[in-house]
């Protein structure tokens, strides 16, 4: 176990390294960032001026190598725009964003379980159907609609919570439902599937010739088996979570890593741009390397191979 | 009384194709420490018989439709789903068809082991189940045994599977086992030596064995008595002793020539003609005259009553009548 996370430790930096240097080439081909913060009446000098200082007139490799130099020690560089050092504006925009990642997801797993499990035991009744009508639903609204309609019903008319930014406790519910539906109804779709296929397996049936009562063989026989297929893609939208959804960041103004990207991509900050990027590819290798441990603890054959 | 009795067993499946009358008024009776062996070819109803008993059957399309099942005369077919879950794997035994996939991936041989006799007998201490289990291991002469508990089952052989699978079966001391073809899925040298414990276990505790198999041959050297299913109905039963000397029924002499002697070598095995039949579109009459060398009219006309010609073997064939 303990050479598996080393291994995968190795890994992650292996990818990361790699993503890094394509991502510092990818980000110079969108344009010059000194034109985008040059007033519009600046002179070619000016732009030069302007470039020269955030350390772009530098040959490329120099550039290449003052970038990695800035990430090894932390800092980052240092934002274009608010000249703050980029590492202060990512500590505070992923821990909001994980914040209300962390909620999303535990809100998901708590309602999607019990809804999954009892979906496929009550097949062909109503119960299993309004399931999948709800996952349905879930699956196709978008997520700005959503949104919209949260604040307009909700924060609006009811005046319940707030209808955007970050303030107590309250203002986690509308963002939180937003995101999760989505989640929420993924899972419930494949924990569904799964518990059914499962249901039906030789050892399931084995179990209840052993006269294992209902309530055991659904929750440990069937469910612990039937969680495997669901956790790569849990892992896979947890990931997407944790580097901010854009849109629900936008629409509940969120202070996020989504919005932070967002606009450091439409003002060229690219120091901030490669800060982002760089923890979203830590964050979805991350993620997948907990889903693994994770897998490897449900089930054995991955252990013990 | 007979610790197990089945008449008139009809179980049938709901299925998009139509109704599949799987068990299709079947009965026999299985004694007390006998061995009752179930003959017949894949599809005839033997599992579905096997799934009737246990109750067991695909939900939502399976359904017995009428017919007793006795067992140590209470009729399960009445019984709740919470009582029957008291005599699942307590009182009636099951070894399935593959140990490959009986067993679940997650939990150790251990757990898997200790689970009934936790739920059955009530004992909760990890020592005392685990010294009980370790007994059983040896009993299935699974070399050590300590060792294997902590085992999950893709480290185990399918032999050594089955063997848990047994040792399963027999942990809460049942009255009676139901093996489904316990050895299809396992080595042909492996297969020898698990029959060989089955039958010890059986001796030993004197538990009744409901043996399902395709191999008649084998049915004769383990169990007491015969039935031989065919589309659902039993078509010929009877003690081995009657029904080895002289078998009756042409489904049943068929399986029997079907299977090659060790000692001489023929160029082509002898099969039965024809398909057994679709079991939603049944000929009329019998159901094996297609397929029967020596069918008559009658046998187009009418479904055979059962004749007995000794007071031990019946048979369902208009030759007989």
């Amino acid at each position: 176990m303990r050479s598996f996370i080393l291994r995968r430790l190795l890994q992650l930096f292996v990818t990361l390294f790699v993503f890094l240097t394509i991502m510092f080439f990818l980000v110079r081909m969108t344009g010059n960032p000194a034109e985008a913060f040059a007033p519009t009446d600046a002179t070619p000098e000016d732009i030069k001026r302007i470039a020269a200082g955030m350390g772009l007139d530098k040959p490329l490799y120099i550039q290449y190598f003052l970038y990695l130099k800035d990430i090894a020690t932390g800092s980052f560089g240092q934002s274009h725009k608010s000249l703050r050092p980029v590492s202060d504006l990512l500590l505070t925009h992923s821990i909001n964003t994980i914040k209300l990642a962390a909620v999303t997801v535990v809100l998901s797993i708590i309602i999607a379980i019990p809804l999954g499990v009892v979906a496929a035991v009550k097949r062909f009744t109503l119960i299993e159907s309004s399931i999948g009508v709800f996952a349905v639903f879930g699956m196709s609204v978008p997520g700005f609609w959503m949104g919209i309609i949260l604040i307009e019903l909700i924060a609006v008319r009811l005046g319940l919570v707030p209808a955007g930014g970050m303030s107590g406790p309250s203002s986690y519910i509308l963002p939180a439902i937003t995101m999760s539906t989505l989640l929420i109804a993924g899972l419930v779709r494949l924990l569904r599937s799964s518990m059914i296929d499962t249901l039906d397996s030789d050892f399931v049936r084995f179990a209840r010739m052993k006269g294992v009562r209902k309530r055991p063989l659904i929750w440990k026989h069937t469910l612990r088996n039937a969680l495997l297929p669901v956790l790569g893609f849990a892992g896979v939208q947890i990931a997407m979570f944790l580097t901010g959804s854009v849109v629900v960041e936008t629409v509940f103004a969120w202070p996020g890593l989504g919005r932070l990207m967002y606009s450091a991509l439409i003002e060229r900050d690219l120091p901030v741009v490669q800060g982002c990027v760089t923890l979203f590819v830590f964050f979805a290798i991350f993620i997948n390397l907990l889903v693994d441990i994770l897998s490897s603890y449900l089930d054995p054959r991955i252990r013990l191979g | 009384m007979a610790l197990l009795e089945i008449e008139d067993l009809h179980t049938y499946l709901y299925t998009r194709w139509g109704t599949v009358k799987a068990v299709d008024g079947t009965s026999f009776s299985l004694e007390r420490g006998k061995t009752l062996g179930l003959v017949g070819e894949s599809g005839c109803g033997k599992s579905m018989t096997l799934l009737s008993i246990l109750r067991l059957l695909p939900w939502p399309a399976g359904r017995i439709v009428s017919g007793r099942i006795l067992f140590d005369g209470e009729d399960l077919v009445q019984k709740s789903e919470g009582e029957l879950e008291k005599i699942r794997g307590k009182r009636i035994g099951m070894i399935p068809q593959d140990p490959y996939t009986s067993l679940n991936p997650v939990f150790n041989i251990e757990k898997q082991m200790t689970e009934p006799i936790q739920i059955h007998l009530g004992l909760k201490k990890r020592q005392v189940l685990k010294e009980r289990v370790t007994e059983i291991l040896r009993k299935v002469r699974i070399g050590d045994p300590e060792k294997r508990l902590e085992c999950y089952p893709h480290q185990l052989s399918g032999g050594m599977r089955q063997r848990v699978v047994g040792g399963i079966s027999i942990s809460c001391n049942p009255d009676l086992i139901i093996a489904d073809e316990p050895t299809t899925a396992l080595d042909v040298s492996v297969q020898a030596q698990y029959i060989n414990l089955i039958r010890d276990i059986q001796s030993t505790y004197n538990v009744a064995l409901l043996y399902v198999s395709h191999d008649l041959s084998l049915i004769f050297r383990i169990c007491d008595q015969v039935a031989v299913m065919y589309a659902g109905k039993i078509v010929e039963k009877g003690s081995v002793h009657e029904i080895f000397k002289e078998t009756l029924h042409p489904y049943s002499r068929a399986l029997v020539t079907s299977i090659p002697p060790v000692d001489c070598d023929i160029e082509r095995l002898p099969s039965i003609p024809g398909q057994p039949p679709k079991l939603f579109a049944l000929p009329q009459g019998c159901y094996f005259a297609p397929r029967c060398p020596h069918a008559m009219d009658k046998c187009r006309q009418a479904y055979p009553e059962e004749f007995f010609v000794s007071e031990g073997h019946s048979v369902s064939c208009w030759r007989y009548a």
